[in-house]
């Protein structure tokens, strides 16, 4: 009698408490009418005291400013391996920053808000640098996201190095004859080699594609329904000056399967003098991440075919809303992210304050971006700010005088990374084979991209 | 003719018993109440192996068949993604390579603890210390190995191997940005990762065998590969079996080593299937072709262990 008495008892407990977990699962936050609440990603970790307290000092005075929309702050960073399930499970902010190379990807799976009507509605699409806008629109060219920091891929190069080869450090090369000249210079006189390329995780696709469009190329066109690989000579030529380099001058190393966290690595350990990269990664994956001394870090223009201002890559993030918010949340969630990320363009007290909670946090202020809103208001934010800068400006010299000359592209629009992760394979058989067959490599992955395409 | 009656005294009781029990209620009623506690004390196993084995199982299935987004409907697109997968030359090529790797792994991996675990069974002192430095490397998360074998594999003279090379005169090789030298790099790191495991799983299987087989056998002059061959093998053969599936489906799952040693590079030479399934899904966010792929990994699985549970079944009557 008692062992069932028990079992009864042990049967029902445990009964109930998966009930009870099967409710906890299913049980839906009720509708509200009234006040807007929404949960915005990005609150910065424990560890990082000065950007925590900033963070949590904009979403009260926030939310005095507007008393009708709640913010519930969370630590949730975008994270691709986690995004999916994180949709799916109904459990993702509302309001996310996302790396702009996903933002695309995701954009035009219909996986986060169009925001292009909003945008219009509230004035502040307007108000937005429209070419670093392109960087968040999908395929459909609808938008999908609010452009919060803006970078364009440029040169980057160990200012040592160069004194030590006798070049000089203030004239970093500009066009890819000079980066090939540089090079052999570098490695004739240091033993280093000159140059380094990315070939895996798809960023030696990414970094081919800046590449192109340096020498007036594209890889698709800007709807993203057809491979433009072979429409210009940008490419054979890339990708037979990487062979030169390679096999003729021995300026750029062995491997093939190049990641840019290895690349970082080694650039800070001083294994190679150049490599293509934005402003704002080169600071915090070789300096912050990897001890390179910040003087010695060069950042110019990202080199050209000849002297034609062909164009560079642009990279950056755009803060995006999900999918299933309502017209409400997404009008508060524009509001939210312009207090947040952009009320420092034009508020000297917001600037000084982001400024000096980064500076505390230990990160970099006064990294030369692209203008976000507009040029005149770039200009005053980098006045207000010229007293927390903690990085040396005039080593970024070439780069900022590029920001006016360069035309900066997007990303191609439809499954980039996917064309990044073919275009991989193509830099790995050039870097990999004195006599890698180019036209017939790239007449293949230029088929193989018109088949994404289709997907 | 007592001793039978006794057995046959013996055996009736419990019988008897039985009967006693069941007069306490109706027999069907008291099966129905122990299966229902069965059910109850089963329900938690039941519901967590529901919530996190067989609903993603089918889940992954439908999805093999949808085209979604997590955000708006799926909608059915047939045998649309196994026909996109399946015609991706990618997929041949990852399939390929799963099976060099595969076959790479077992042609070295499954022999050596076999060897490795009868040379320490053949130690007579400090036969421990033998143990565990065999198995050491598998104390090591299977990360930090790879990175750390990735210094070993450096292409320059910075890499340990290449430096090792370099002191017999031996020019520099490029050891994981090779074609053909990235997949045997790999397969050697798991090799080495793997084989403490299976090396402890033998020598413990080793402790069993009849000491008195082998005393047998010396007597009758057997040479020692004589005595492996005719009662080392024989008597582990029910685990080696075993570990030998276990090793082909581990290795028709490899990720961790070409996911972190080469990114599946160079020029797909290490693409794994379930690498090109991980791309699918978070790099290219197409989770009808991720699943799609899932099902076909999981179908050849399965045709693989019924070949083997065959096979066994043959070796086991004969």
């Amino acid at each position: 009698m008692n062992k069932s008495v028990y079992r009864l008892a042990a049967g029902i407990a445990a009964a109930s408490v998966l009930a009870g977990g099967l409710a906890a699962c299913t049980t839906n936050a009720p509708e509200e009418a009234g006040p807007v609440t929404l949960t915005v990603g990005d609150l910065p970790p424990a560890d990082s005291d000065a950007a925590r307290a900033l963070f949590e000092q904009q979403v009260k005075d926030f939310e005095a400013a507007y008393p009708d929309i709640n913010l519930e702050p969370s630590e949730t960073v975008y994270d691709p391996t986690t995004f999916q399930a994180m949709l799916a499970g109904g459990t993702l902010p509302d309001v996310i920053n996302v790396s702009n190379t996903e933002g695309a990807t995701i954009g035009s799976t219909g996986q986060v808000a169009d925001l292009t009507e909003v945008l219009a509605s509230s004035g502040l699409g307007d108000k937005l640098n429209p070419v670093v806008l392109d960087t968040a629109r999908g395929a459909d060219g609808q938008i999908y996201g609010v452009p919060t920091d803006g970078f364009a891929m440029g040169l980057v190069y160990n200012r040592a190095i160069f004194e030590q080869a006798g070049l000089d450090p203030d004239n970093p090369p500009t066009t890819w004859e000079e980066v090939r000249e540089a090079a052999q210079t570098i490695k004739e006189k240091t033993g280093v080699d000159g140059f380094a390329h990315y070939g895996a995780n798809n960023q030696g696709g990414w970094q081919l594609t800046t590449e192109i469009y340096s020498y007036g190329g594209r890889v698709t066109d800007d709807a993203g329904t057809k491979s433009e690989l072979l429409d210009t000579s940008a490419a054979a030529d890339m990708l037979q000056l990487l062979s030169d380099m390679r096999f003729k001058d021995g300026t750029i190393g062995e491997n093939t399967v190049y990641s840019f966290d290895d690349a970082g690595k080694d650039f800070a350990a001083g294994k190679f003098a150049m490599m293509v990269i934005f402003s704002q990664a080169a600071w915090g994956a070789l300096v912050q991440a990897n001890g390179f001394p910040g003087d010695d870090l060069g950042i110019g223009a990202l080199p050209q075919e000849g002297d034609t201002a062909n164009g560079t890559l642009q990279g950056g993030a755009i803060t995006v809303v999900n999918a299933k918010t309502t017209d409400a949340e997404k009008a508060a969630a524009l509001k939210w992210i312009e207090w947040r990320y952009l009320k420092k363009y034009t508020d000297e007290t917001a600037a000084i304050a982001d400024a000096q909670a980064t500076a505390d946090s230990g990160a970099a202020v006064g990294i030369p971006t692209l203008p976000i809103l507009n040029e005149a208001a770039q200009a005053d934010y980098n006045d207000w700010i010229a007293p927390y800068v903690n990085v040396p400006v005039a080593n970024f010299a070439g780069y900022v005088a590029s920001a006016s000359v360069l035309p900066v592209i997007p990303e191609p629009v439809k499954n980039g990374q996917a064309i990044f992760a073919r275009l991989d394979t193509v830099v790995q058989a050039v870097l990999g084979d004195p006599n890698a067959d180019i036209p017939a490599l790239l007449k293949a992955a230029d088929g193989d991209i018109n088949q994404l395409l289709t997907r | 003719m007592t001793s039978l009656a006794t057995g046959t005294a013996s055996a009736e009781r419990p019988t008897r018993d039985l009967r006693a029990g069941r007069s306490g209620g109706h027999p069907r009623w008291r099966r129905l109440r122990g299966g229902s506690g069965a059910l109850l004390f089963a329900l938690p196993a039941i519901v967590i192996f529901g919530l996190f084995a067989w609903y993603p199982i089918t889940r992954a299935t439908v999805m093999s068949f949808q085209r979604t987004n997590f955000v708006q409907d799926a909608t059915w697109v047939g045998w649309g993604n196994f026909s996109y997968v399946l015609g991706d030359p990618l997929f041949g090529t990852a399939m390929l390579n799963t099976f060099y790797f595969t076959g790479l792994a077992i042609l070295i991996g499954f022999p050596l603890p076999i060897l490795l675990a009868v040379l320490i069974s053949e130690v007579r002192r400090r036969k421990g210390i033998y143990t565990v430095l065999a198995y050491l490397p598998g104390v090591v998360p299977p990360v930090v190995a790879i990175l750390l074998w990735r210094n070993l594999y450096r292409p320059d003279e910075s890499g340990v191997l290449n430096a090792l090379l370099n002191v017999v005169g031996i020019p520099p090789l490029s050891w994981l940005s090779s074609v053909q030298l990235a997949m045997p790099s790999i397969v050697a790191e798991s090799i080495w990762a793997s084989v403490g495991t299976n090396v402890i799983i033998y020598v413990a299987a080793l402790t069993q065998v009849p000491r008195e087989l082998y005393e047998a056998a010396e007597l009758d002059g057997a040479s020692i590969l004589k005595r492996a061959w005719h009662v080392t093998i024989p008597q582990l053969r029910s685990v080696m079996l075993v570990i030998l599936l276990l090793q082909i489906i581990g290795g028709m799952q490899v990720f961790a080593e070409p996911f972190i040693f080469t990114g599946g590079g160079p020029q797909n030479a290490t693409v794994s299937i379930l690498l090109l399934i991980y791309k699918y899904a978070f790099v290219n966010g197409d989770y009808g072709a991720a699943a799609a792929a899932s099902v076909i990994l999981a179908v050849i699985l399965a045709v693989i262990a019924g070949i083997y549970a065959l096979i066994t079944r043959k070796l086991g009557n004969a």
